[in-house]
This record gives structure tokens, sequence and C-alpha cells, in this order.
């Protein structure tokens, strides 16, 4: 089970039309390069909102960002001038952007489930160098942002 | 002078909403708290007019927020506006039913939080 990306990619785009002023590229799966920031949040659903499944979804949201990209992206949030921005104001940024992209795409997913998340939490830079399958570009046509689903069905 | 609460266990949330209502134009004094908890203490020190708390936070979630909010004599009357992450389709109903005014789903636009901060303040007395 996996989710798509004809749901991926309109979600990520609206949050960060609406929140970060910019138009992102989707670009598919991918690898990025460079120093990277990442968030995750877990989260599960109750079964009894959609009657057709019988087992509850359990699973994490993980989001990853080039640094370049987190500082402007939290410059333009904040707003600040971007050699202002501190590493403590892009954590934070690019935890409540994969809060945001965690609860948006699932709920464009599955928009009867009852989904219950837990507290974004810093991705170790380790879990950060693989391929991931949907990333977005922001204007140079290289993935610079990354979303990755991971849904584990428990019976 | 218009005080309002803001409660998010993000800061740089926070710091956007506040950026966002100050765009009003009106005179606005912010206050700020990471989580329902403190929130309770601040509002019950300054009395705000407005209430704009997220849902999903530690210590104390914004849904418990809202209940302890309508069952307080000094602050049953205050409008809170929810934010959240997820489109809950049976939870917004209930939060409306607690005492929540409005519950906006993120991702909120500047535009769409001004809008419903001024219609909130219009209709209060």
């Amino acid at each position: 089970m996996n989710i798509p990306a004809e749901t991926v990619s309109p979600v990520l785009s609206q949050i960060l039309e609406a929140m970060y002023f910019c138009t992102p590229a989707y670009l598919g799966s991918a690898r990025l390069e460079g120093p990277l920031l990442g968030a995750s949040v877990a989260f599960s659903d109750s079964t009894r909102a959609d009657s057709r499944r019988r087992s509850a979804i359990t699973g994490e949201v993980r989001l990853v960002v080039t640094e370049a990209w987190a500082t402007q992206m939290s410059a333009d949030f904040l707003p600040t001038d971007p050699d202002w921005v501190t590493r403590e104001q892009m954590e934070a940024m690019v935890r409540e952007l994969a809060n945001v992209a965690c609860g948006a795409t699932l709920s464009a997913w599955l928009p009867e489930s009852d989904f219950h998340f837990a507290i974004p939490r810093d991705l170790e830079s380790c879990s950060l160098a693989q391929s991931f399958e949907h990333c977005f570009s922001a204007s140079q046509n290289r993935p610079e942002l990354a979303v990755q689903i991971i849904l584990d069905e428990v019976t | 002078m218009i005080h309002v609460l803001i409660v998010d266990d993000s800061s740089v949330m926070r710091h956007y909403i506040a950026r966002t209502l100050r765009m009003t134009g009106i005179d606005i004094e912010i206050h700020e708290a990471e989580n329902g908890r403190e929130a309770m203490c601040k509002a019950v020190e300054v009395r705000p007019d407005l209430i704009i708390t997220d849902l999903n936070m530690p210590e104390m979630s914004g849904e418990e927020l809202v209940s302890k909010i309508h069952e307080s004599p000094e602050l049953k009357e205050t409008p809170v506006i929810v934010m959240s992450a997820v489109r809950y389709p049976a939870k917004s109903e209930e939060l409306i039913q607690a005492g929540a005014m409005a519950y906006m789903t993120k991702p909120v636009s500047p535009e769409s939080l001004c809008r419903r901060f001024l219609s909130i303040l219009e209709s209060q007395p």
C-alpha cells in the first residue's frame, strides 16, 4: 500500500504556496544532495471512521529539505533576512512543515479517517542519506525537498 | 488594544500567526504559550480577547484547553480558534460543540487567517 503521487504532489504544492509563498515542481523519486535537515511525524488511525476497512493504519511521514531551501523558507515564513535565520529556527520550521504535510496528505488520502499524530521529531543525519519517493524542486530543477510516507497496516 | 493568546508548541508557527495578525493593522498585543497548561495560566492572567490554539501539543492538547476554557467562569466567553494540521471530520464538530468558535485546517494562508480573525472581532459585543 502506498499513497500515490496524485495525492502527495498537489497537497505539498498547496502547503508550500499557502505558507511559504513558493511554487514547487514535482520531480518524483530522487536522492537529495548536500547538507540536509529532516523531521518525521508518526501517526495512527482509528478504523471506526471507515467501516470498509478492518485494520488500523500506522506509519510515519518523513520530510527532508536541503539546508539552502530550509534557510530560504524560514526567512520567508518568519519573515527575516536569510543571513539571520538560526539553525534552531530552521529545525522548528522543518518540524512544522512535516507536521502540516503529514496531516494534509493523510486527510487528502483518507478523508473519513480519524488520524492521531505524534509530536514531530528531528531526523538523525543517517536517516537522510537515501532515495525518497516524492521529491520537489523550488527553482533549480534539482531535488530540494522530499517526502517519504511509510505505511504499516496493523490488523 | 486587542489581546491575543497564541498557543502552539512550534515557535515558528507562533511567530507566523503573530506576524499575520499584525498585518491587519489592528493594535494587538500578542501573548504566547507552548501548550495548553501554560495557556490556561496566561489566559487567567491576561484575559485575552481571542485565543488561537494548535490541537496537537505536549502536556495539554488544544482539545483539553478548549474544554477547560469553556468550564472556566472567567474565560468561557473568550472566542477560541483551533488550528490543526489534520482535517478531523468529527473532531472539528466536537470542538465547536465544546466551545471553540472556529476550526481551521493547516496550511492556513495569511489571508484566510486575517479574514477569520476580523470576522470574529466583528462578531464580538
